[in-house]
């Protein structure tokens, strides 16, 4: 028998903003589980969480076949499996690079056990993400022209126009399509009640979706036989409805379009170089670019060559040395200039992130309402905002329980997270909130459902999210199911990065 | 195609390339360990004088010529111009144009680098299998590179990088071994010893039927367009690849190439030895160094 | 007040470079208070001209060939009407003008400072923010230039909630005398921008011709510039000669 631990907890394995901070350093979520021990082969049932192959000790239905087909496996036969595909992500350079020592390329930690979910269950999810992605990208345009959601007093002017992420440069520009967030990561996560919940929308530079498709590919390799037996909904057409969302971005017929990343040494630079391979288009970086004559170049062997829409995965804030971090080496002086002009296209657009910074969520449903006239299919979190006196005094109250977090915060620096904190750490936190409330929210702490997953002793639950992908363009188009993301160490109250959070193939699965 | 890409294409084969070529003279020298005694130092220290580090390498290891210590400086060691330095930056410029090579080509390097690290942590206990991986790695990635990649402008720079350093390690390494006027045993085994670190020693027979003669191994080495290694051969393959780069640039480069290779196609060993080997090949050392920096100028420069 | 303006700068690179781009803030607009009744810029390449999120007139320029210096010269005649120290725009909601940034950001004595002047703001706008401005002067360790006064009464101005913005202009000094680069802040109040310059203590007057207006510096700062491939700052020898 294993001791799993009382508590653990999932860091996101990615996040949404590109070059500020290490992507798997980005706290996305906390839960608090009671103590579960994992049996040799057979995951247990795990009283209070919600577990997503097994209800008590009876697979799901949609889980039924795939239950079947384990069960045939033995413990060896399955450990064979995963370290094959350890071996093989090992190969492929699957890799991300960690922070503190670009030198060294770290394996994204892959479990073979699929998270799956049914076809009608995803059909709900995914008309749930349409409609957010909408009202956001309406929300977007609203701010930057007439701001109609601020004067209805919806939203206080200054939550929005004081927002760091509010980017003065858009104001006024109109965009194809009004879309402003192409490329979508929004974080879902189920909790013990069996409904999905919101945890974040990453509207900024979401990254993951390369692990979604190599961990796709390596599924395929390792279990033919669940393929061919089970009705899988396909992923690997993302490139191709991502290719089209980008030239959609732009006015001209056949615009060329370029990935720029931040270079090798960012901890993204694995998914930047297989988008591009994936897409058939350059990887440039900043220093591949320059602006003249009102256009954007890339230098190539013949030349000049001009580039009208551009997949940006640095953040808004090194885009432009002219315009923004003057001392960022990263982005291309003078890019500003030429896209407020039209002449070429960023995606996503620069300031997308205020719709995704944690003081705008708890006004997603509104803006749902506002622009849509709908109710919101997706849960939000509930949240408390601190700026509020009342929120502020029930929140004080209840430290103990809650997840409170620093609003622009990325990275888990500004966050107290109760259950887990000493008497000390929650005064010592107290004292911050009081100081500058209105930098502060608070949510309740989610019991994250869970997956069997390989451990040294043979399957154990371990904690999981979703991360589906949103592409907005002339339409918005998604791929069914996303990234799982799941933390590997049990026992371990914080799993960070070199501890492991990490990935899952994620099945949506016809007839079941 | 982007220029930086370019630049790391060419630069990810050259590092490889240099890896094999380190590789096979070291393989060789150890064959030469015997001669020591007949001819001092001089033999044994061609590798550090090839890649130009006997400073370095006497400031870590002092005087003492061993084969083993020069496997561990220029195999093993962080020193630039050593083997794993060659294979780290031939994997950091592969990764850098990642999205321009097909995930087979990638794999091979990225595999080759991980071999790299594993032989760092346990030195192999016999060089020579070391010698032997680090050439079929190479070898490999260009089979790998011929059989998958899509004849574009990618090709072209991965073969460029691999015939201007191909022709400037025979250049170099016929200038530091050849002795034309010398005779005698250690002359023969320095001879054929040259030879073997270009692979060549069955061309030689092929095309002489004859014991190793000193203007017949440079004739070979420079004249001979079928020795894989020599620089006729690397020029003639220069001279098809430029012309098929797209755009307009790179004129001078072209021009310069063009010269080279009928120089090489139509010269004459008896000129070359009137003027001098040595002068001879340092001209063309020369020459190759700013045929390198034109085509960077034309083509390769992101800035 | 007619104002003759010829202003030369030149940029010299310690070596050559191969690219360099320009952000030029170099061109006066006609607003309530300015006339502008001729204005060229003399470059050493074709730039395109554009409005920047501010609503300046920008010029970016791209030299993609070797060079070592760059001048540029803005030559032209701007009338003020010296009885208006207030403009009108409406480019941006004045709101957004609340945020700090690296170089606003107030200290703590500041801040102090500025909540002392919080009631006097509050009801006067323009002549509390001169009062503050001044008690801002008399502080150990005052900016003695244009850029760090503005700087500071910006941070004190944000931090009591009155939305204040950056101006970059020329100032005639006195009557014939020499035309210079300055800097002032200009406060949102009553539906117009009102302005105060720290170091004179008082209103914009017939002397102050408006450039760029940002949240501070680096947004409205006439030349901001980047080159490659060596990005480190540049050797800036910058000559201002200017006369009426």
């Amino acid at each position: 028998m294993v001791r799993v631990g009382a508590f653990s907890a999932i860091r996101s394995v990615l996040s949404g903003r590109a070059s500020m901070a290490h992507p798997l350093l980005n706290i996305g979520l906390m839960l608090v589980c009671p103590e579960c021990a994992a049996m040799p082969s057979l995951p247990p049932p795990n009283p209070g969480l919600y577990d997503e192959m097994f209800d008590g000790a009876t697979p799901r239905a949609h889980y039924a076949a795939y239950a079947q087909w384990l069960d045939g496996l033995s413990d060896e036969a399955l450990s064979a499996r995963q370290r094959e595909a350890d071996l093989l992500f090992r190969r492929h350079g699957v890799t991300f690079t960690l922070r503190d020592n670009p030198a060294l390329d770290r394996q994204i930690p892959f479990d073979i056990v699929p998270r799956i979910l049914p076809a009608h269950e995803w059909v709900q999810l995914e008309r749930g993400l349409r409609q957010r992605l909408a009202a956001l990208n309406a929300f977007l345009h609203d701010i930057y022209h007439d701001r109609d959601i601020l004067r209805a007093g919806v939203i206080p002017p200054e939550q929005v126009l004081t927002n760091p992420q509010y980017q003065v440069a858009m104001h006024g520009l109109d965009l194809p399509n009004r879309v402003y967030a192409h490329v979508a990561g929004v974080d879902l996560a189920r909790h013990s009640d069996g409904a999905f919940y919101v945890l974040e929308d990453n509207l900024c530079v979401p990254s993951g979706v390369s692990y979604m498709l190599e961990s796709r590919k390596m599924m395929r390799r390792l279990f033919p036989e669940l393929f061919a037996r089970l009705d899988i909904a396909p992923v690997e057409h993302y490139a191709s409805l991502l290719l089209s969302t980008l030239r959609e971005a732009s006015p001209v017929a056949q615009p060329t379009v370029v990935v720029l990343t931040p270079g090798r040494h960012n901890a993204a630079y694995f998914e930047h170089a297989f988008l591009a391979r994936q897409m058939g288009v350059e990887l440039v970086e900043g220093q591949d670019l320059f602006v003249q004559n009102d256009r954007v170049w890339m230098r190539t062997t013949a030349g000049p060559q001009a580039v009208d829409v551009i997949y940006r995965r640095i953040d808004d804030a090194f885009l432009d040395p002219l315009a923004f971090n003057p001392d960022s080496l990263l982005g291309v002086p003078g890019l500003l200039s030429v896209y407020r002009k039209g002449q070429v296209a960023l995606c996503n657009a620069p300031g997308a992130g205020v719709a995704d910074d944690k003081s705008i969520y708890p006004y997603v449903p509104d803006m749902i309402r506002f622009y849509l006239g709908q109710e919101p299919l997706l849960n939000n979190v509930q949240t408390w905002q601190l700026r509020k006196p009342d929120d502020l005094a029930y929140v004080l109250t209840r430290l103990p329980e809650l997840v409170v977090k620093e609003v622009h915060g990325s990275g888990g620096y500004g966050m107290l997270i109760g259950p887990l904190a000493s008497r000390a750490e929650i005064a010592e936190f107290r004292q911050r909130i009081l100081a500058a409330p209105a930098n502060y929210i608070a949510q309740p702490t989610l019991a994250l459902s869970t997956c069997p997953s390989v451990v040294e002793a043979g399957l154990a639950p371990r904690h999981v999210d979703l991360r589906p992908f949103v592409l907005s363009g002339g339409d918005i188009r998604i791929v069914a199911g996303g990234l799982s993301r799941v933390a590997m160490q049990a026992g371990s109250l914080v799993v960070n990065s070199a501890q492991g959070g990490g990935a899952k193939d994620t099945w949506i699965v016809e007839g079941a | 195609m982007l220029a930086r890409t370019a630049a790391n294409l060419y630069w990810m084969s050259r590092y490889l390339e240099r890896a094999e070529n380190l590789a096979r003279v070291l393989e060789v020298n150890q064959g030469l360990a015997w001669l020591k005694a007949a001819r001092p130092g001089e033999d044994m220290a061609a590798p550090l004088r090839l890649t130009d580090s006997e400073a370095a390498f006497a400031a870590q290891h002092g005087a003492e010529l061993t084969p083993a210590a020069l496997w561990a400086f220029l195999g093993f060691s962080a020193h630039p111009a050593s083997i794993r330095s060659c294979l780290a930056r031939a994997r950091d410029n592969a990764d850098a144009a990642r999205d321009a090579l097909t995930g087979e080509m990638w794999q091979a390097i990225h595999a080759t680098w991980l071999g790299m690290q594993a032989a760092i942590d346990a030195p192999p206990a016999d060089p020579a299998n070391f010698a032997d991986w680090v050439k079929e790695r190479s070898q490999l990635f260009r089979g790998i590179t011929y059989g998958a990649i899509h004849r574009n402008d990618a090709y072209r720079f991965i073969r460029l990088g691999t015939f201007i350093e191909r022709a400037d390690n025979t250049a170099r390494l016929l200038k530091l071994r050849y002795r034309g006027h010398r005779a005698g045993m250690a002359d023969h085994y320095g001879l054929m010893a040259l030879l073997e670190s270009v692979s060549a020693q069955d061309a030689y027979l092929a095309v002489y039927h004859d014991t190793v003669s000193a203007p017949k191994v440079a004739e070979l080495l420079l004249l001979n367009p079928d020795a894989p290694r020599s620089l006729a051969a690397c020029f003639a393959e220069i001279r098809q690849i430029l012309p098929q780069i797209g755009g307009p640039r790179g004129r001078a480069a072209k021009k310069r190439a063009t010269e080279l290779a009928a120089a090489l196609e139509y010269g004459e060993l008896q000129d070359i030895l009137a003027h001098g080997l040595q002068n001879y090949l340092g001209e063309f050392l020369d020459q190759l160094t700013q045929l390198n920096d034109e085509l960077h100028a034309a083509y390769m420069e992101a800035a | 007040m007619k104002l003759h303006i010829s202003h030369r700068s030149v940029y010299h690179y310690p070596e050559r470079v191969r690219h360099s781009t320009q952000c030029l803030r170099l061109t006066p607009q006609s607003s309530r208070r300015q006339r502008v009744l001729s204005w060229q810029l003399g470059l050493p390449a074709r730039a395109s001209s554009g409005r920047d999120p501010y609503g300046n007139c920008q010029h970016v320029l791209t030299l993609d060939y070797p060079h070592q210096d760059i001048t540029v010269l803005a030559t032209g005649v701007v009338e003020v009407d010296e009885a208006l120290a207030d403009d009108v725009d409406d480019e941006l909601a004045p709101l957004v003008f609340l945020r700090q940034t690296t170089r606003t950001a107030p200290s703590a004595a500041r801040l102090a400072l500025a909540q002392r002047h919080a009631e006097a703001v509050r009801q006067h706008g323009r002549h509390g923010a001169l009062s503050l401005a001044q008690a801002l002067a008399e502080q150990p360790g005052a900016a003695k230039d244009s850029v760090g006064a503005s700087h500071a009464l910006l941070g004190c101005l944000r931090a009591l909630a009155q939305p204040a913005r950056y101006v970059s202009g020329y100032l005639s000094l006195a009557d014939g005398g020499e035309v210079a680069h300055h800097n002032w802040v200009e406060l949102w109040r009553d539906g117009v921008w009102a302005s105060v310059d720290p170091m004179s203590l008082a209103p914009a007057g017939g002397g102050h011709v408006k450039l760029a207006v940002g949240m501070d510096e680096l947004d409205a700062c006439p030349i901001r510039g980047l080159r490659r491939p060596s990005m480190e700052d540049m050797l800036r020898q910058a000559q201002h000669s200017a006369q009426q």
